[in-house]
């Protein structure tokens, strides 16, 4: 997503300055995005130029509204009906990361995606805290933000669960492989737990 | 004071051939005010852990305590006053009894105790008004929606002076809203003082504990510590 | 419905009866056990019913037939004779009876000569009563004289130990008379009158009469015209050489005629007009009440099997099965179950009845057929018992076949709901039973009562759901355990409802009937008691003249006849005191007419009731309906039957002279009330019990005649006098016995003699001295005649008798606590399986309760409740239905008795307090101990490393 967007988005509600924009932004976003003014001005410019905002008359206490124009609705209304593709978002650094460890030679992939898992859990509970702290019905907008990254995280936890399994397994018919190659029968597997060993008290 | 802490604890099941390890040396405290969240594929062992912090299993190598006091050399009787007077469970589902009326289910721990029913009620009455649903405490279970049972459940859990909350996947059974408020109300619990011990294979449950321990095959593999006040996680997320 | 439909519900009932044993297990015993019953029963009854082969080997061992000369002249007879009789031909005329057959010196050739040429002819003959010496006295046995040796004797009797009698002083004797006198194969049999010796050979069995105590022995240790005659002819004896027989006087029981009997019309013959229709209706309703009972206890297993289930059901219908699928699937296992239990059941009841039948010969007294078993019964009972599988699973598989698919698979547990449609038409059913049963009572109908019965009770355990439900709102008032009890009893009121309705049923049952028991035996000994001591020894002493035997003229009393007869009481007193625990001997002596000619047989000495206080019916011996109907309804109408005297050991009506001691032991009164009665005694006044017979503080006593051969008996008072009166409040007096004190018969001539002697005993006699007595008393010859000089005679006579009433351990007694263990087993069954259903429907529950902290005892308490929960309500339910109908029954029985006159004694309402007792105490008790007993305490979460 870009700031441009959030921007028209804002300006849709009414004509805004700078520094309101900067404001509702945060407010909205649950102060997950910080802007810097400098960016909110650069932006402004930009989309006047392309016609999707005009700056009105300078008010007396010496600021500066802009207020969307019909272009620039238009351009808010087609940015809303697109869903967002996969292209646009930002290349994972983490499965690039996972998928070199994996054939860097020195480095225990396990450790890694633990590392990582313990990370992402942290984050979890850091955005539950602050959900939590959250109170009142009021904040919904920033609700809804905190919860899109707590469902991200999960989701990221969750592939962390998935790649540790894949890899445990596909250690294991490795380690198979090998064993019945090199004659070495006595090397059984490691026991598997099964379910059935789990009482679940109901 | 450590309100559970689990001593190295083993646990198996059968013998021989079908031996299988659901615990093999796990050790796990938690402090009064403090939420541990226990995750794990199914078959890790999290539901033998749970059992076994709340006496109703016994380890086969280890030691289990509870305030304190050491559950294998409790006879069964002591182990069933210990299960009344220190630890609150919440279950997945099936939590009440179907016989007994909310308020008679939350009284339930102290009337087993020996406490006068007039009195088991009183006290009961503030617990269902502390989780918010006073004016159900005269329904059956069958006449409550599923949050609702959970919300007497967790009354029930944490009625009296207990200090130990156990829950096992206490939302399975409920949409993701109920389930959070429910999750909420545990949180809340601790922040109070009590000790809880969460069972849940999913992340998002987790996020809600201090602490979370991630169980697989029998073991700990991972656990993050308790939480820093940390505000630098907004930056990390942008 | 396909084939494979139906052998696919049948494979999953299968799989499912396999899966769940114990309840499985249980189902097929309450299904087998009545057919196990009914099985055994009616094996027993085949085996010991004889076929008709079996019964001519026992009767007439290998002979042909066996006759009896009975008349010169034409007789008839039936084609299966067995019990060997003839009649004379029926004619319009007045009866007249054949000369009877007098045999000549050689009766066997006067027979063989009639009988078909080459026929061998052997004599017969039994008696009763030789006196023989037995261990403890004198007692008496049988005889008959048969050629036991004879090869046509195989079959009749059976030779156990030693050998036939080859001597005129030789005997087989009975095993039965050898257990009895204490002899065996060598001793020797002492006969008393004439004292002879008898050498036992051999130990004897009739398969008939294994009780029998007989001695057999040749036709010169016996001797006598012998009654029958066995016949062993060249063929088969035919029906026309039996009529043949017959025109000659000759009855027989041919082989060849009983095997193949003749289709003849006898008017005399035994009529079998089979079963009628209420006997059969009220087998059937018998039946269907068992049916029902059955029902009741197999019905929840099936509900509960059948509700654990109801996932698998529904995904049955997820994947597309019919209602009618789902259905025949529970009913399939009904089927199985049925079916399993059908089969057990009969072979189970052949198994026993075969076990059984030694132990059982001795008990009746005869030997069992041979083996077999009673096919034609057994199959429709196993039928039945098939059935009665599929009635329980029926209500279970519509109810399940109508499930909520998407309730089931997402385990909502719903509220049952007493439907009120149920409770409407139980009521419905209890109120016309109501109805029926005063029609019934009214009518003296038994069916309709039996029906009405059925009516009620089925609307009973129609409206039990609802009122489990009600009483299940009480348990918020109770502690903890009790309180889940009672609402899990309401829950799940599907399968506790039949459990407390078999409860209900079965102890309704017992209680009603042996309620009626009580009664009975209270009525009986009301009517028939006696209110002298138990255990009191009576002597009722006779004496009488004798008769002219060709003219027919009453012979005087011989001069030393009274000094005869104070011997014999002497002697009947002496014999009193040295056998029985006697403290006291009172002479009652009762005032009689002076003896004249002709003159004692209509007199009697009596009390004089007012005219107007007199019943208009007390002299007539037969009433019509509408006279029974008036004397019912007048007052001074007090005519009853618990007046008579029922036995020798009762006091007879009449005015009896005592003195104040001996009215208060005769009165059994009390207190001011016999102190006043024993002042008017003694002022020489007469103490009566119906206060009726008092005018202004006086009675009247008369010597009174009565004609009976009148149209109405007419009574003319000869004499009378009057005397001070008092009429006692307290005791037994009967009201037809008169107490004279001293003197107070002296205006009227009368003679007073002894009829009774009293013995009050310190305790009641055993049978043992009983039987001394006896044997000493019959051998004292006190009971005679006495000849005396021409136109003398008479006789002596003294019953001695003791006064025991039926008590402890009777028939009654014994049938009711039968009854009571009958309903405790089944109570405790039903509660039983009951409890293990709310047990198994409850185990999630008390995972709940060992999270929470509940201590292992609570499961057992939970458990004990439930087991009390379902007993005592199931008793309770039962209690008041049984008292319900007994009073029913009873009150429907006094109004018939009510209307005869004399007047009978009621049927009084009484509670069988055993049967009570076992109900609504020791039932509950031990269901709870055994629920508490058979519950493991181990929570079932609950599980430990050793």
């Amino acid at each position: 997503m870009s700031i441009k967007y959030g921007l028209l988005a804002l300006l849709e509600r009414g004509q805004a300055y700078g520094y309101q924009l900067r404001a509702s932004f945060e407010e909205s976003t649950g102060s997950t995005w910080p802007l810097n003014i400098g960016q909110v001005y650069t932006t402004l410019s930009r989309l006047e130029r392309d016609g999707l905002v005009q700056a009105l008359g300078e008010n007396p206490q010496g600021q500066r509204p802009y207020e969307i124009t019909m272009a620039g609705r238009a351009a808010l209304a087609t940015w809303f009906a697109t869903p967002v593709g996969d292209t646009e978002r930002p290349r994972d650094e983490l499965a690039i990361k996972l998928a070199l460890a994996l054939s860097t030679p020195g480095v225990d992939i396990t450790t890694v995606v633990q590392t990582q898992r313990t990370a992402s859990v942290r984050a979890l509970q850091e955005y539950t805290r602050l959900k939590n702290r959250a109170t009142g019905g009021d904040d919904i907008s920033w609700l809804l933000i905190i919860d899109a990254m707590i469902f991200r995280v999960e989701a990221e936890v969750r592939w962390l669960d998935h790649c540790e399994a894949s890899l445990l397994r596909h250690q294991r018919t490795r380690q198979e492989t090998s064993t019945a190659e090199t004659e070495v029968p006595d090397q059984a597997p490691e026991a598997v737990p099964t379910s059935t060993g789990e009482t679940t008290p109901r | 004071m450590t309100v559970l802490e689990l001593r190295d604890v083993h646990r198996t099941h059968g013998a021989g051939e079908a031996m299988v390890h659901a615990l093999r040396g796990v050790s796990i405290a938690v402090q009064p005010g403090e939420l541990v969240a226990v995750m794990g594929p199914s078959g890790s062992g999290k539901s033998t852990l749970l059992n076994l912090a709340g006496g109703l299993d016994g380890p086969t190598g280890g030691e289990v305590f509870v305030e304190g006091t050491a559950i294998s050399q409790l006879s069964r009787r002591s182990l069933a006053a210990l299960r009344r007077r220190a630890i609150g469970y919440v279950f997945q589902d099936l939590n009440l009894l179907p016989s007994l009326t909310a308020i008679e289910n939350v009284a339930l721990p102290l009337e087993l105790d020996g406490m006068s029913v007039r009195k088991a009620r009183a006290v009961a009455a503030k617990a269902l008004d502390d989780v918010a649903i006073s004016e159900l405490a005269l329904r059956f279970p069958d006449e409550m929606s599923g949050g609702q049972q959970q919300r007497v459940a967790i009354a029930r859990a944490v009625v009296g002076e207990r200090r130990l909350v156990l829950a096992d996947e206490p939302t399975g059974a409920l949409d993701s809203q109920t389930g959070e408020s429910v999750l909420r109300l545990l949180r809340a619990r601790c922040d109070a003082g009590a000790a809880g011990v969460l069972v849940t294979h999913d992340a998002r449950h987790a996020g809600w504990a201090d602490r979370v321990i991630f169980l697989r095959d029998g073991l700990v593999v991972d656990a993050s510590g308790p939480l820093p006040e940390a505000e630098g996680l907004l930056e990390a997320a942008s | 419905m396909s084939m494979s439909g139906i052998r696919l519900a049948l494979r999953i009932a299968r799989r499912d009866a396999q899966r769940t044993k114990g309840r499985s297990i249980l189902v097929i015993c309450l299904l087998a056990f009545p057919v196990v019953a009914i099985a055994l029963g009616a094996t027993l009854y085949d085996r010991f019913e004889l076929t008709t082969e079996e019964r001519l080997d026992r009767d007439l061992g290998t002979s042909d037939a066996a006759v009896m000369w009975q008349y010169d002249g034409l007789i008839e007879q039936e084609p299966d004779n067995q019990w060997l009789g003839g009649y004379p031909p029926q004619t319009d005329g007045p009866y007249v009876e054949p000369p009877a057959h007098v045999f000549g010196a050689d009766p066997v050739a006067e027979l063989t000569a009639i009988l078909p040429a080459g026929s061998r002819v052997v004599p017969y003959s039994s008696g009763e009563g030789l006196a023989v010496k037995t261990p403890s006295g004198i007692g008496k046995i049988d005889w008959v004289a048969f050629d036991a040796a004879d090869p046509i004797a195989e079959g009749m009797y059976e030779i156990l130990d030693g050998k036939t009698p080859a001597a005129k002083d030789e005997v087989l004797l009975s095993s039965a008379a050898a257990d009895r006198l204490g002899l065996d194969v060598g001793d020797s049999v002492e006969l008393t009158e004439p004292a002879r010796s008898l050498k036992v050979t051999g130990l004897v069995e009739d398969p008939n009469a294994l009780k029998g105590e007989y001695m057999i022995g040749g036709a010169e240790t016996f001797p006598g015209a012998a009654t029958k005659f066995l016949v062993d002819a060249p063929g088969p004896i035919s029906w026309d050489q039996v009529t043949a027989l017959n025109a000659k006087g000759v009855v027989v029981y041919s082989r060849a005629v009983s095997l193949d009997p003749p289709t003849i019309d006898t008017p005399w013959s035994y009529v079998d007009d089979g079963a009628s229709a209420e006997t059969v209706s009220l087998i059937a309703t018998v039946a269907g009440m068992v049916v029902l009972e059955l029902v009741l206890l197999a019905g929840p297993a099936f509900a509960i099997s059948a509700k654990r289930r109801s996932r698998e059901y529904a995904l049955l219908s997820a994947n597309g099965a019919t209602a009618a699928q789902v259905r025949r699937t529970v009913l399939s296992g009904g089927l199985v179950l049925g079916s399993i239990a059908a089969i057990t059941g009969v072979v189970l009841g052949a198994l026993l009845a075969t076990i059984a039948i030694p132990f059982i010969e001795p008990m009746i007294g005869q030997r069992a057929g041979g083996i077999r078993f009673l096919i034609a019964f057994t199959g429709p009972l196993a039928l039945l018992a098939v059935l009665t599988g599929v009635l329980a699973a029926l209500v279970p598989a519509f109810t399940v076949a109508r499930q909520n698919v998407i309730e089931a698979l997402t385990g909502r547990r719903g509220v049952t709901k007493s439907r009120k449609r149920w409770v409407v038409i139980g009521i419905s059913m209890i109120a016309l039973g109501g109805l029926v049963g005063v029609g019934g009572a009214y009518s003296g109908t038994e069916m309709l009562l039996v029906g009405a019965a059925a009516l009620a009770q089925f609307g009973l355990v129609m409206c039990t759901p609802a009122i489990v439900g009600a009483i299940s709102k009480l348990g918020r008032f109770l502690p903890l355990s009790p309180r889940i009890a009672l609402r899990d009893a309401g829950r799940n009121r599907a399968s506790t409802s039949p459990a407390i309705s078999a409860v209900m049923a079965v102890v309704a049952g017992a209680i009603a009937i042996s309620a009626f028991a009580v009664a009975e035996r209270s009525r009986y000994n009301d009517n028939f008691g006696t209110n002298l001591p138990q255990g009191t020894v009576m002597a009722n002493v006779e004496m009488w003249p004798g008769y002219d035997q060709q003219t027919g003229a009453t012979l005087k009393l011989p001069a030393d006849a009274e000094q005869q007869l104070t011997e014999a009481k002497a002697a009947t007193e002496a014999l009193m005191r040295q056998h029985y625990p006697v403290s006291d001997i009172h002479e009652v002596v009762y005032a009689s007419c002076v003896q004249e000619a002709g003159m004692r047989e209509d007199c009697q000495v009596t009390a004089v009731m007012p005219p107007e206080r007199t019943c208009p019916y007390s002299d007539q011996q037969f009433l019509t309906d509408e006279q029974m109907a008036e004397a019912v309804d007048n007052r001074y109408c007090k005519a009853n039957t618990t007046d008579w005297a029922w036995s020798s050991a009762d006091l007879a009506p009449g005015v009896l002279v005592a003195d104040g001691n001996l009215l208060g032991i005769l009165s059994n009164g009390e207190g001011q009330d016999l102190a006043n009665a024993k002042a008017v005694l003694d002022a020489g006044g007469v103490v009566v019990q119906d206060p009726d017979y008092i005018v202004d503080g006086k009675v009247t006593v008369a010597l009174r005649t009565t004609d009976y051969n009148s149209e109405v008996p007419k009574s003319t008072d000869l004499k009378t006098v009057t005397v001070p009166g008092y009429a006692m409040t307290t005791g037994s007096l009967r009201q037809n016995i008169f107490v004279a004190g001293p003197g107070a018969l002296d205006g009227l001539e009368t003679e007073q003699e002894t009829k009774f002697l009293m013995a009050l005993t310190s305790r009641m006699p055993t049978d043992e001295e009983e039987e001394r007595f006896t044997a000493a008393f019959d051998t004292s010859g006190i009971n005679h005649d006495f000849p005396g000089a021409p136109g003398e005679g008479g006789t002596l006579q003294v019953y001695v008798d003791v006064v025991k009433q039926d008590s402890g351990i009777t028939p009654d007694t014994i049938m009711i606590w039968v009854l009571a263990g009958i309903a405790g087993v089944v109570a405790l069954g039903a509660t039983a399986m009951a409890t293990g259903l709310a047990a198994a429907e409850g185990r999630k529950d008390l995972g709940t309760l060992a999270a929470v902290g509940a201590a292992p005892g609570v499961r057992r308490l939970l458990s004990l409740c439930q087991s009390g929960v379902i007993s005592l309500l199931g008793a309770f339910l039962g209690v008041l239905a049984g008292l319900g109908a007994m009073f029913a029954v009873v009150w429907t029985l006094n109004v018939q008795f009510g209307r005869y006159y004399p007047r009978e004694p009621l049927f009084p309402v009484e509670v069988p307090w055993p049967v009570l007792l076992v109900a609504l105490v020791v039932i509950p008790v031990i269901a709870m101990l055994g629920a508490g007993l058979f519950t493991r305490s181990r929570l079932p979460v609950e599980r430990r490393a050793v």
